[in-house]
């Protein structure tokens, strides 16, 4: 199915648009050449007696005819529904408004947008769900918009759609794309439940925090913006109070001499959870820093920033005596626990070597860093 | 940009009127990619079908002192819940020895040990319901892991030893010395199917097994005995699995018992297929091992004498944990010739869920120990290592005595390296390597060759038996079964290429049918890479007997000599006479010749004194080699691998696009064993690695930008095998401790010439190994 949504749209990919459509797709048998060579070739597959045919034309997944469109398009519903059976509801609002009066009324209710975590709680720890409400048809939260300052992305739209958005403004954010999930979980995951539901390994967060990320909270009673880098208490824990939700997620716009680095780092490459991951944000004046922002996931109880590494790196030049101190700092911001996914040691010293990583990024000097599709090769 | 170079047989001149040696498809290709390929969970259900789930022990070592299942019967949906008093019979899968029980009854030995099984109207219902028992434990002192076991004599077998020449003498004589302690870890099979099975109560008592297994007959044996039961009262059947890789083998019994018994306690036809989870947590792995080595070498790098101590993770009980050891003695030689050796083999009992067989079968461990040795002797006299392996490779005709008392009197790995060095651009690659690593302070590249020597035959001689059955209907058509079961591996696709060669007709003729304990009884494990040799040789000879039959027929209906009846092509020539193949069966069938035979197989030149470890285990070797190039990020640890080369020996292939899909994922899957599949218990003993999203095989993307695949070529086996082929099943995924080594070559620097990397190579222990050892 993969490589069926592939052949739709990008009959023509590259290996890494390949490896990224199959992300999510094991396979212990084949050590996958054969499937990625079937990838390479299935343009080829298109059969010539059936052209006119729509499913069997590589390529026309953008340019489906109009008919078809618009009866998939009648399939969308856009009403609000509720649904019940025994003692348990499903509510999926449309307006902001009515999510909030249902938020009121179930305080204890699940909000479920892509349902990527969620789903895990009831077919893993097989715990039952009361009272759901589902954040997709909420169509002010399915939009992204602009202003002068400010990228503005309601909670609901999927990661497919968030991510080109923030990455035409921060390119150096890319790392996020390349190892953030697979497109089956970006298509159905969103960006505002990623945030939300908190987890200290969530990976888009670091880079948000770094870019001053803003959260636009509401409730039956109204609204209020808070800094992501506020908005997380303690291990899952964060500042909703009861009947609030997030409604958006507002990104400044960055200047254009600000330097951003997003880096993630786990046990494999595609579809792994964080073991660290890191956003950077770094102005300069002259060779002195003028501030730093520094967000580290994977090391603490919740996603934060690392303050006594940037108050150390502060007001200083941007160099490698400067960037050792706040390596050393780190290691008082944070004390990372040992599990699975690995030590607190590793986590720290990682960590410290991806603040090097951006000061040789940064440091106008050609390092080949990182080596990944199209880089150092 | 991606490259592949792949040998493709169907560019070569075949002979297309023979059907072995030619690249079929996979019998079930077009099953598999639409869907429609039925797996033991796929069958239709019957009516009134209960499925069942395991509740588990929370505690690694403790006594139960009570066990409250009250809220478990009650759960919705919940029809009976089993507990080891209602086992009427065995309550015991262990094969070699009684010494695993189906369910726990006063004492649990690790985290996930069944206590009692739970069947309701659907897998979820069982699910939950099982987790609502209420267990009273009373904690005993656990041992987590091989180091603790051997310090407190922990062991599910005793100790082995082997000894070949004066290694303790040859050790202090030599002119240099190094030991180490070393370490690589087990793996989990992660076949996409997971254990699954299926039983129905048949009249009189009888069930029918239908089981995700590469063992029927102990399926059916182990079935038997637990239900109190004889052989003859149930039937297994398997017509595919979505791959085993060894997880299949001994662990499919423990699943299908519980459902056999849950059948005869419930009267209704029981489902057992485990989540992935449970599957996890409950099924055994690959063992890993702590080695220890003390080696004495000469100036030039070759090994005077050698002194290993093996230590292994078996978990609770024995299983299979004997042999796999053993295999693991077996190949600590490799493709080098050990003249003075002593090896010493722990068994160790420990806390953890039983290890049993995966694809190897303690081969990569053994091989991994040498690797590290050879690698070491190169890194302390600064020789590239592939120099150093070379000045020990076996001799062709001397030199060729394995630590075991085998005469190594097939010997190519020479050719093969030399031939791959030359293909792989080695020499200078590895001066580029160089080049780029002195240019660069944060990415560094390595690159290193590693060859490959893999004894194929089950090291027990008792099990290296086959038998097939072969009926020829009235209008030509051929039903083929025999013992062996499919995982994907291809196997049905060559055993059927076997029987059409031999009766001259096109494999679309033949019926595949499924593994089936009542139509071939008493067959082995599809296992120990034998499935084609030995399944092969039996389907061939119940071919043969058939074919003897018809021309026999032929000659005397036809007034011919026999020599003058030829089978091919779908015809067969009588003298001048040419009749089609389904014309000379339906004259044969007149004249009333039987068009029904089995076969029998059993290898032939093996022997094997298990006291004393010596004679002759394997009937021939399997070899290859690779050559890995990886590029690892020094600041994080991860890496990525840049080009990969293999070579490997597949005698004459019988079929080469099924032989190179054996090679390239178990190179692959070799690859995911040394870096990012990591078993990680915590310190209460519970395995926290239990799904894929914190278990990590390779993905695409780990694939090699470069992958270039060879099968040695103009090759035939010199032993009388299957169309003089070779077994590939597990000897390719050995061909990826090049990829560890490469890591290795790829961190070793001046101060650090020779980094104490541990396998998995994770990028946590690539940093480690950076920096000494600690973080």
């Amino acid at each position: 199915m993969s490589l069926f949504a592939m052949y739709k749209s990008n009959p023509n990919p590259s290996r890494r648009e390949i490896d990224d459509a199959l992300a999510g797709n094991l396979c212990r048998c084949t050590g996958y050449r054969p499937i990625i060579a079937a990838a390479q070739t299935m343009a080829r597959y298109a059969d010539e007696d059936r052209n006119d045919n729509w499913l069997w034309q590589p390529g026309a997944g953008k340019s489906a005819p109009s008919e078809r469109v618009d009866t998939l398009k009648k399939v969308r519903r856009t009403v609000s529904l509720r649904c019940k059976s025994g003692s348990r509801t499903f509510y999926a609002p449309t307006t902001t408004d009515e999510l909030g009066t249902l938020i009121g009324d179930f305080p204890e209710a699940t909000l479920l947008a892509g349902g990527t975590d969620v789903g895990l709680w009831v077919t893993k720890q097989h715990r039952e769900l009361d009272t759901v409400i589902y954040t997709g048809r909420v169509q002010e939260m399915c939009a992204i918009s602009e202003s002068e300052t400010d990228l503005q992305i309601g909670a609901a739209v999927t990661l497919t759609d968030a991510m080109p958005a923030i990455l035409n403004l921060y390119p150096h954010f890319e790392e996020l794309l390349l190892r953030f999930a697979s497109p089956p979980i970006r298509n159905a995951g969103t960006l505002g439940g990623n945030i939300a539901n908190g987890s200290p390994i969530g990976d888009s967060m670091p880079a948000l925090i770094a870019a001053n990320t803003s959260l636009l909270l509401r409730s039956a009673n109204g609204s209020r913006e808070v800094l992501l880098e506020d908005f997380y208490r303690d291990y899952m824990v964060n500042e909703l109070q009861a009947g609030e939700f997030v409604e958006s997620v507002h990104i400044p716009k960055p200047e254009d001499t600000d330097e951003f680095r997003s880096y993630k780092v786990s046990k494999r490459f595609d579809q792994d959870i964080s073991a660290v991951c890191a956003g950077f944000a770094l102005r300069r004046k002259g060779k002195k820093v003028e501030s730093i922002r520094i967000a580290f996931g994977g090391l603490a109880a919740t996603v934060r920033r690392a303050t006594k590494c940037e108050a150390a790196m502060s007001k200083q030049n941007w160099s490698k005596s400067t960037v050792e101190r706040g390596m050393q700092a780190l290691s008082e911001d944070f004390t990372p626990i040992s599990d699975m996914r690995s030590s607190s040691a590793y986590r720290l010293r990682v960590a410290q070597n991806l603040l090097r990583r951006f000061l040789l990024e940064t440091s106008g000097k050609n390092h080949d860093t990182v080596y990944g599709y199209g880089r150092a090769d | 940009m991606t490259r592949f170079m792949v040998m493709d047989a169907r560019t070569k001149v075949v002979d297309t009127s023979r059907a072995v040696g030619r690249s079929l498809p996979h019998d079930s290709a077009r099953l598999h990619v639409s869907g429609e390929a039925d797996y033991t969970d796929d069958l239709p259900e019957p009516r009134d079908l209960l499925h069942i789930a395991f509740g588990v022990s929370s505690e690694a070592h403790a006594r139960v002192t009570a066990v409250d299942i009250s809220d478990v019967v009650s759960a919705a949906g919940v029809v009976e819940v089993l507990q080891a008093s209602d086992i009427p019979g065995d309550n015991n899968f262990g094969s070699i020895i009684a010494d695993d029980p189906i369910l726990a009854d006063d004492l649990v030995e690790y985290v996930g040990h069944p206590i009692f099984a739970v069947a309701a109207d659907s897998a979820e219902h069982a699910r939950k319901a099982a987790r609502r028992a209420k267990v009273e434990y009373e904690s005993l002192p656990a041992v987590l892991n091989p180091i603790d076991a051997v310090a407190s004599s922990s062991f599910v077998l005793p100790t082995e030893e082997l000894t070949k020449g004066q290694p303790g003498a040859a050790i202090e004589a030599a002119q240099h010395r190094l030991t180490a302690r070393i370490a690589c870890g087990g793996q989990d099979q992660f076949y996409l199917e997971g254990h699954v099975a299926m039983v129905l109560p048949q009249e009189d008592g009888a069930l029918l097994v239908y089981s995700s297994t590469q063992h029927p007959d102990e399926v059916q044996q182990l079935v038997a005995h637990s239900t109190g039961r004889a052989a003859k009262d149930v039937v297994v059947i398997c017509r595919r699995m979505g791959g085993a890789f060894g997880g299949k083998e001994t662990q499919a019994a423990l699943i299908a018992c519980v459902a056999a018994i849950m059948v005869l306690k419930t009267g209704r036809p029981c489902k057992f297929r485990m989540d992935r989870d449970d599957d996890m947590i409950v099924t055994g792995k690959r063992h890993d091992f702590v080695i220890d080595y003390d080696v004495g070498f000469d100036g030039t790098g070759r090994i005077e004498g050698v002194d290993f101590t093996l230590a292994s993770r078996c978990g609770i009980s024995a299983d299979l944990s004997g042999p796999v050891n053993d295999r693991a003695m077996f190949h600590c030689d490799n493709t080098y010739f050990l003249e003075n050796v002593h090896i010493t083999s722990h068994r160790c009992k420990t806390n953890t869920v039983s290890n049993t067989a995966f694809r190897g079968f303690g081969g990569p461990q053994g091989m991994f120990a040498i690797e590290y040795v050879i690698d070491d002797i190169a890194r302390a006299l600064e020789i590239d290592p592939l120099e150093v392996r070379r000045r020990n490779f076996y001799g062709v005709s001397e030199r060729n005595v394995t630590q075991y008392g085998q005469t190594v009197d097939d010997n190519i790995i020479a050719d093969i390296v030399d031939k791959l060095e030359k293909d792989a651009n080695y020499v200078e690659r590895r001066q580029i390597v160089q080049a780029f690593n002195a240019r660069n302070d944060v990415l560094k590249k390595g690159i290193a060759l590693t060859p490959v020597k893999f004894g194929i035959s089950f090291t027990s001689t008792i099990l290296n038996q086959a038998g097939a059955l072969v009926h020829v209907y009235k209008d030509g058509s051929v039903h083929l079964n025999h013992g062996g079961t499919e995982m994907g591996q291809g196997l049905y696709i060559k055993v059927a290429q076997v029987v059409a060669d031999e009766f001259g007709i096109d494999v679309h003729r033949i019926q595949i049918t499924a593994a089936d304990t009542s139509k071939v009884p008493n067959a082995s494990a599809t296992a120990a890479s034998s499935g084609s040799d030995m399944n092969g040789k039996a389907a061939q000879a119940a071919a043969r007997k058939i074919k003897r039959r018809l021309i026999e027929f032929a000659s005397r209906n036809w007034s011919v000599a026999e020599t003058d009846v030829v089978f091919a092509a779908n015809a067969v020539q009588v003298g001048d006479h040419t009749l089609n193949f389904a014309e000379l069966v339906q004259a044969a069938w007149a004249d009333r010749v039987s068009l029904s035979s089995t076969g029998f197989y059993k290898t032939p030149k093996i022997h094997y004194d298990r006291a004393t470890f010596s004679g002759r285990p394997f009937f021939y070797f399997a070899y290859g080699a690779a050559v890995a190039e990886v590029i690892v990020d020094i600041l994080t640890g991860e890496y990525r691998m840049t080009r990969v080369d293999i070579i490997h020996d597949c005698g004459d292939s019988l079929n080469p696009a099924v032989d190179l899909g054996q090679v390239e994922g178990g190179f692959v899957q070799g690859a995911g064993w040394l870096t990012s599949e990591e078993l990680w218990w915590s310190e209460a003993g519970e395995l926290q690695t239990h799904a894929p999203s914190t278990y990590k095989i390779p993905t695409c993307s780990d694939l090699p930008a470069d992958f270039r695949v060879q099968l040695l070529e103009n090759n035939a086996n010199p032993e009388d095998s299957i169309y003089r082929s070779k077994a590939v099943g597990e000897p390719p995924l050995m061909l990826a401790i090049s990829v560890f080594h490469a890591i290795r070559d790829a961190l070793a620097t001046q101060d650090n010439p020779a980094p104490k990397l541990m396998a998995p190579a994770t990028p946590e222990a690539v940093l480690r190994a950076l920096h000494g050892g600690t973080l």
